[in-house]
């Protein structure tokens, strides 16, 4: 695998080739761009903020002062990717997650894998997202990630051609779908013109796929079954998302308080009694789901809901212990799963990845940590992570004596030149590193997904890290034939 | 054979009192409190007697294969009693000869070369994989090293791992007090460590951190004493109320179980309720309350020899 | 619809109504004080204050004089006094939050920005403000905020959780007004069909909006009697009981379920007393017995509300 980690190569970038000429599918937007004054973008772009503040696209920040709102910045520039480009990744996705589903079935019945010796068993077992309360619980269509957000970057190969590589899967409660929906509704309503020059593919069905997925996943028997997203409550940080979703799919926001079991059934409380719930999309940890199985002391949750979910009588979306899968310390092995599971070669790279674990691979990366990324295993938002050449030595010594303590807690990899798109900043046009999270639906048969998925874009000049809790921003996706 | 050994029979009961200050609107539980059958252990009969009586009642067998029972009662209620009523027979087991276990080492490379996956996986030791790591109760990480350093007086290099795990279960019994007062069943092993007191609970916590923290697989078994010695012997600790103790992985004996609370081996006045990773699988009774206010709880436990003509044949 | 949200709009409505309230009666106080003293007992007025809302031991722990300043500021401002308008707005503010969902943008809109707008006021800036001025802020508030919910809200389930949470407090508020200045202005043994202090029976019917009504429903002189009459028996004045109970039980048989029935019976008996009630029975019963009669009953009826839609405890 060629990736480039010598400082100052350059970057792939989405709309400029290596001698600087503009890709053929960004060349209708450059010509829009030639004729339109800077001001009317600037205007537009205010115009943008009222409107996202007005709709309260907004989320809170960890560790931020009392929890305050702030608006996720959007940018303008679309992020534009040819057709024939996203099938592949399409397909490439889609054999992903097929695997990772039928590793979480293995893993919580036969554990073939385990048995056969591809994936270590103390990976497994010493691992808190493995929830042995899972072990033998039959789910609907064998399903457990009905909803996936894998994360993919674009890294420029020797040849200069991008490569496109899997950073991270999201397995739980994968967030920013409502992004990708609120920014496509808001480039169409700014530059209607723009989307006569191109043939963006549609997302904004995404809602009704959703639908269609969690319908799909119902318990057996059930014909006509009620489905309700749960959430953690107001003052959650996503909590923006989930009420959009109940109101975009035209389904109950609950709560847990909301909900309660009697006879292995699940009821939520309304105004005209008891309602039977037979799919929750639930956008709360496992931990917290059933304070009778897991966290007593959790108040979000609902008494007696494992239970109902291990008799059949609710579908849990997504199901309990997937956390197990998209772990860090589990990716370096998803590869794998694709020839164990399906017996084809995995369509998607992995980021060649060391695991510190191994003596062989923690002297090395000890030996090279200004250039490497290292990751807590466990840790998750950008938080946890050592960016060796954005880092100080005193950092970086500091993070050495953290790896030394624990090694097996991390996993580092090279420092990919994520690729750039021109993005509208204070002094005009810059390139700033971007990432695409697509959102993979599983239910019945079929795997789908919407064309694109959420563009994040790392603000500060020459920043990798795209997180929004960490300053990053988003931009419209368009998938364009 | 006149030395084969002989089944010996009891009857257990095990009360449970919750008194609550305040009604409780609606209350959901789950039972450990059928005794699991093995090998050495049968189950005779088992009744679970539960006031105000529950709306729901379900059996089903948990991840670790015990038996649980969960019920729930929709009813207003000021206090909940939970008795269970079983008779059980015991086998005493004969332990293998510890001397000639495999070095404590050897078990410790046999486990990680199976876990690491360089090699299709044996169930037995899938199995025991279980046990290896950190739980709720017993966290296993680099400031558990000094449960290590503990136990290594004990581990001394190529002795043999029944021998080894024997002498620390003597070094915690010489060390530790007993002491019902010291703790309560949310101490952390790290406070029990610190302070050398606690209960069988604690001992046996403390015992599984040493063999995890030195890369052995160790389980939490919990149970019943006799409660009246037989004539002319000592009144065993921890008699009153559930006891626990400790079981070792062995790659070529299997399962071999330690009391620390009383340094000897389990014979046949140990009766096995359930096993798991700690307290927390196996908790006898655990539960959400809507309602209550504070409430106090009492536990009882009996268990009585069943001899002559009560016993079965 | 959930009977958490259900509960949120319900609290949404009964908070604002009830700040609306305070101010209303605060108001009457102030104009009063206002007045040469006929009897010299100010003091008399803040303490009526403080009885309305079952407020003065509360006041009577924070130590402070009962004076005109003291009090005004206790009710509208005090972090420590939950029935405060400023907690009112707050938790109002916060159960709005919890349904934010369900709100129109303008319900949400008007709620966030009253909040905002009282929640750094202090004592002193208070004292730099006109305090007039100040209630006719917070009663526009109210006034806006059930403006907007009737404007712009789908009138579903919800919209009728949220209409009954105002009548109830309202019926509640109305009575406890009537009881306690009735009490103060009308010494016992006095006759209620007698003329009496044109100034402040007066700024009684204003704190409720009824001066003008009064004169436009009897063309006479400012009696007790009438005053009774028109905010208890009146279904055309819209703040009296008997209006209240009129939307109440409407409401009820809206959004009835299978285990609301005697909840609707209450709110019927209820409705019944007033809409075929007369003066001179509640007279010979007493003023004070039958307000406080009626004020069990919208207490009863408020828990039961609860019961069967918002906090429903049981089981189906």
């Amino acid at each position: 695998m060629s990736i480039t980690t010598k400082p100052g190569s350059r970057p792939f970038d989405e709309m400029y080739d290596a001698s600087g000429a503009i890709r053929p599918h960004y060349q209708p937007y450059a010509a829009w761009l030639e004729g339109t004054p800077r001001q009317l973008i600037d205007r537009k772009r205010s115009e943008a903020d009222i409107a996202f503040h007005r709709v309260g696209i907004t989320f809170n920040v960890y560790g931020a002062e009392g929890g305050k709102e702030r608006l996720i910045p959007f940018d303008l520039l679309p992020r534009i990717i040819p057709g024939e480009e996203w099938r592949a990744l399409e397909r490439g996705l889609a054999q992903r997650v097929r695997a990772l589903n039928a590793f979480l079935g293995d893993i919580y019945h036969g554990q073939e894998i385990l048995r056969a010796g591809r994936i270590p068993a103390d990976q497994i077992l010493n691992n808190a997202q493995f929830r042995a309360e899972m072990k033998g619980v039959d789910v609907p269509g064998g399903l457990y990630s009905m909803i996936a957000g894998i994360d993919l970057v674009r890294a420029a190969g020797a040849d200069g051609k991008g490569e496109f590589f899997v950073l991270e899967d999201n397995l739980r409660v994968p967030s920013g779908v409502s992004y990708m929906l609120e920014n496509r509704k808001m480039m169409m309503r700014l530059f209607p013109d723009l989307f006569s020059r191109y043939e963006v593919q549609p997302v904004d069905h995404y809602p009704d796929l959703l639908l269609e997925t969690l319908r799909a996943v119902a318990p057996t028997g059930v014909l006509d079954p009620t489905v309700v997203v749960l959430t953690p409550g107001a003052y959650n940080s996503a909590y923006f998302e989930h009420s959009f979703l109940a109101q975009q799919m035209g389904v109950e926001l609950v709560e847990g308080q909301d909900l309660f079991v009697q006879d292995e059934m699940l009821y939520m409380r309304t105004t005209q009694g008891p309602r039977r719930v037979d799919v929750i999309y639930r956008r709360l940890d496992d931990d917290f789901l059933d304070p009778l199985a897991f966290r007593a002391d959790s108040m979000l949750g609902v008494p007696g809901l494992m239970r109902a979910y291990r008799a059949g009588h609710v579908t849990l979306a997504n199901a309990v212990g997937t956390g197990v899968a998209d772990d860090k310390s589990i990716y370096p092995y998803v590869p794998e799963m694709v020839r164990f599971y399906l017996g084809e070669e995995p369509i998607l790279n992995n980021v060649p990845t060391w695991m510190l674990r191994e003596a062989d691979d923690l002297a090395y990366v000890l030996e090279h940590l200004p250039e490497l990324v290292v990751k807590e295993v466990h840790g998750a938002g950008g938080y946890g992570m050592l960016v060796g050449p954005a880092s100080t030595k005193a950092e970086i010594e500091d993070f050495r004596l953290r790896i030394l303590a624990a090694p097996e807690k991390y996993i580092a990899q090279p420092t990919l030149s994520l690729s750039t798109c021109p993005t509208f900043v204070e002094a005009g046009i810059a390139p700033r590193h971007i990432d695409l999270r697509p959102f993979v639906l599983s239910g019945g048969k079929e795997i789908r997904m919407v064309p694109g998925g959420l563009t994040r874009v790392a603000l500060k000049e020459g920043s990798l890290v795209v997180n929004s809790s960490q300053g990053g921003g988003t931009k419209d996706t368009w998938v364009v034939d | 054979m006149d030395s084969s050994p002989v089944m010996q029979y009891y009857d257990l009961v095990h009360d449970t009192i919750y008194r609550y200050t305040g009604p409780v609107l609606l209350s959901q539980q789950v039972a450990h409190l059928r005794p699991r059958e093995r090998l050495r252990q049968r189950l005779l009969s088992h009744r679970l007697q539960i006031g105000p009586r529950p709306s729901l009642q379900r059996e089903r067998t948990d991840f670790f294969g015990n038996p649980v029972s969960f019920f729930s009662i929709d009813r207003r209620h000021d206090s909940l009693a939970v008795q269970a009523v079983s008779r059980v027979g015991v086998l005493a087991p004969a332990w293998p000869d510890a001397a000639a276990s495999l070095p404590w080492e050897a078990a410790r490379d046999h486990l990680r070369d199976a876990l690491s996956g360089h090699a299709p996986l044996q169930d037995e030791a899938r199995e025991a994989g279980q046990y290896r790591f950190g739980s709720p109760f017993v966290a296993i990480g680099p400031q558990t090293l000094r449960y290590a350093d503990y136990a290594m007086q004990c581990f001394l290099p190529g002795r043999p791992l029944l021998e080894a795990a024997a002498a620390l279960s003597s070094r915690i019994h010489a060390e530790f007090h007993f002491d019902p007062a010291a703790t309560s069943v949310a101490t952390p092993v790290a406070q029990v460590f610190a302070e050398r007191r606690g209960v069988c609970q604690d001992f046996s916590h403390l015992m599984i951190a040493c063999l995890r923290a030195l890369g052995l697989a160790a389980r939490y078994v919990s149970g019943y004493l006799l409660t009246a010695p037989p004539p002319g012997q000592p009144r065993l600790v921890g008699a009153d109320a559930s006891h626990a103790w400790v079981a070792v992985w062995c790659p070529d004996a299997g399962w071999v179980e330690f009391d620390p609370t009383n340094d000897m081996q389990p014979a046949d006045e140990h009766i096995t309720l359930a096993w798991g990773r700690d307290y927390g699988d196996v908790c006898p009774l655990r539960g959400v309350i809507l309602g209550g206010a504070s409430h106090a709880a009492e536990v009882a436990v009996t268990v009585t020899p069943v001899a002559g003509r009560d016993a079965p044949v | 619809m959930l009977s958490r949200t259900a509960d949120h709009l319900y609290w949404m409505a009964r908070y604002t109504e009830r700040a609306e309230n305070t101010v209303r009666m605060l108001d009457v106080s102030y104009r009063m004080s206002l007045l040469p003293h006929a009897n010299g007992d100010d003091h008399g007025n803040w303490r009526a204050i403080l009885d309305i809302s079952e407020l003065t031991e509360a006041y009577a722990r924070t130590g402070r004089p009962l004076s005109a300043r003291d009090v005004i500021e206790f009710v509208l401002l005090d972090r420590g006094n939950l029935s405060s308008v400023w907690n009112c707005l707050r938790a109002a503010r916060e159960n709005a939050h919890a349904v934010r969902g369900k709100l129109t943008g303008e319900m949400w809109e008007t709620t966030n920005a009253t909040w905002l707008k009282i929640r750094d006021l202090t004592p002193e800036g208070l004292q730099d403000m006109d305090l007039g001025g100040f209630f006719e802020w917070v009663k526009f508030r109210s006034h806006l905020l059930r403006g907007v919910t009737v404007g712009t809200m789908f009138h579903d389930d919800a919209f009728q959780f949220a209409r009954l949470g105002t009548f109830l407090e309202r019926a509640d508020n109305t009575a406890r007004l009537l009881d306690v200045k009735f009490h103060a202005l009308m010494p016992a043994g006095e006759d209620t069909q007698g003329a009496t202090d044109y100034y402040r029976w007066g700024s009684l019917l204003r704190s409720v909006s009824a001066f003008e009504t009064y004169r436009q429903v009897y063309r006479d002189v400012i009696t007790p009697y009438k005053v009774a009459e028109l905010l208890m028996l009146n279904d055309a004045m819209p703040r009296s009981l008997h209006a209240c109970l009129d939307e109440i039980v409407d409401i009820l048989g809206q959004v009835a379920n299978s285990r609301s029935c005697e909840t609707i019976r209450t709110a019927g008996a209820l409705h019944a007393s007033l809409h075929y009630g007369s003066m001179d029975d509640i007279f010979a019963v007493g003023l004070h017995p039958s307000l406080e009669k009626f004020l069990a009953c919208i207490n009863t009826l408020g828990d039961r509300i609860s019961n069967d839609f918002l906090m429903p405890v049981a089981h189906a």
